[in-house]
């Protein structure tokens, strides 16, 4: 896939929803209902997301150039078709995986403090 | 197959919260939003019948109340301070009055008579009305909307002074409102029509 000229760094650090939305969208392309549901499961509900804020992150995502709707749709007879898809840009995962290298920076650094010791800060390989 | 009607009811008061938005994001994602918001609560339905969606109601429409407001604000529209100075000056007028003396002795000596006070009110209410129509260009051609939005404001100063003050439900000065509403909805009205006969020229 081709790489983006531009620096994923100067959009750090993403609000919460940006990047679960963008970790929703890591795997496939998806409808907003469905990332909402995902965020829901990947979060194990302690981050839950309105349809407003939903829709307000993917129009700020969109001119962002993070994500951009699909133009592959299911069959309409399955599917709602007002429902529209998205899926990350090359840029996008570019931006993710800075993210979540900074995050991971960021828990290093809790790691050494003393105040966290006793709390499980492993990350578990899924 | 007919939704039930609860879910009816959430998706109109969904789209009126959406309605105070800009009409760029309505135009682009007002219905996805929408669809996504009655998919909620769809399976809130499922799950937990009426008292599911009921429960839904708190978070998702204040969660579209501020996101809408927001947008709002973002449009950068300069009538947007104008209307929030207005409004935080006239709903509590009287019980502000009572408590900040220097305000309430420059209100009362504009408007010293009983006929500028109804003057007062209508021009007042006429001005928040027609400030509204700028900051949300999309109640102009939803004048239900509109009205309900004023009501509740006019209701809203009318509880703030029961709770706060014990004056009774002045009457007169909630006609002199409702003619300060209607009054900017003409005005509206007129220079709409009065635009269109230009642009047909």
């Amino acid at each position: 896939m081709a790489t983006d000229e531009r620096n994923p760094d100067a959009l750090l650090p993403l609000t919460p929803a940006v990047f679960h939305i963008l970790l929703a969208l890591a795997d496939s392309e998806q409808h907003g209902y469905s990332i909402m549901q995902e965020i829901k499961q990947q979060s194990q509900g302690k981050l839950r997301i309105g349809p407003t804020t939903l829709y307000r992150s993917i129009k700020h995502m969109l001119a962002d150039g993070l994500i951009t709707e699909s133009e592959e749709r299911p069959d309409p007879r399955e599917d709602d078709e007002r429902r529209r898809y998205y899926r990350l840009t090359a840029f996008g995962q570019q931006v993710a995986r800075a993210e979540a290298a900074r995050l991971s920076a960021t828990l290093s650094v809790v790691r050494t403090k003393s105040l966290f010791h006793g709390l499980s800060l492993d990350i578990t390989n899924a | 197959m007919r939704s039930p009607w609860i879910i009816i009811l959430s998706c109109h008061c969904y789209r009126w919260l959406l309605a105070l938005g800009p009409e760029e994001f309505r135009s682009e994602y007002g219905e996805q939003t929408l669809q996504v918001f009655e998919e909620c609560c769809r399976d809130a339905y499922q799950n937990s019948g009426i008292r599911g969606v009921l429960a839904l109601w708190p978070s998702l429409f204040s969660e579209a109340l501020t996101g809408m407001l927001i947008e709002q604000g973002q449009q950068s529209r300069p009538w947007w301070p104008c209307l929030l100075a207005l409004t935080l000056i006239l709903i509590p007028f009287y019980w502000l009055s009572a408590v900040w003396s220097n305000f309430g002795n420059l209100f009362y000596s504009i408007f010293a008579t009983t006929t500028e006070h109804k003057i007062g009110h209508a021009a007042l209410f006429c001005i928040l009305g027609l400030l509204i129509f700028q900051s949300f260009p999309s109640l102009r051609n939803r004048p239900l909307s509109y009205s309900a939005s004023m009501l509740c404001m006019i209701l809203g100063e009318e509880l703030i002074h029961k709770v706060r003050l014990p004056l009774p439900i002045n009457q007169t000065d909630l006609l002199s409102d409702l003619i300060g509403i209607c009054g900017a909805y003409l005005v509206i009205k007129l220079w709409q029509s009065a635009q269109q006969r230009v642009s047909a020229n």
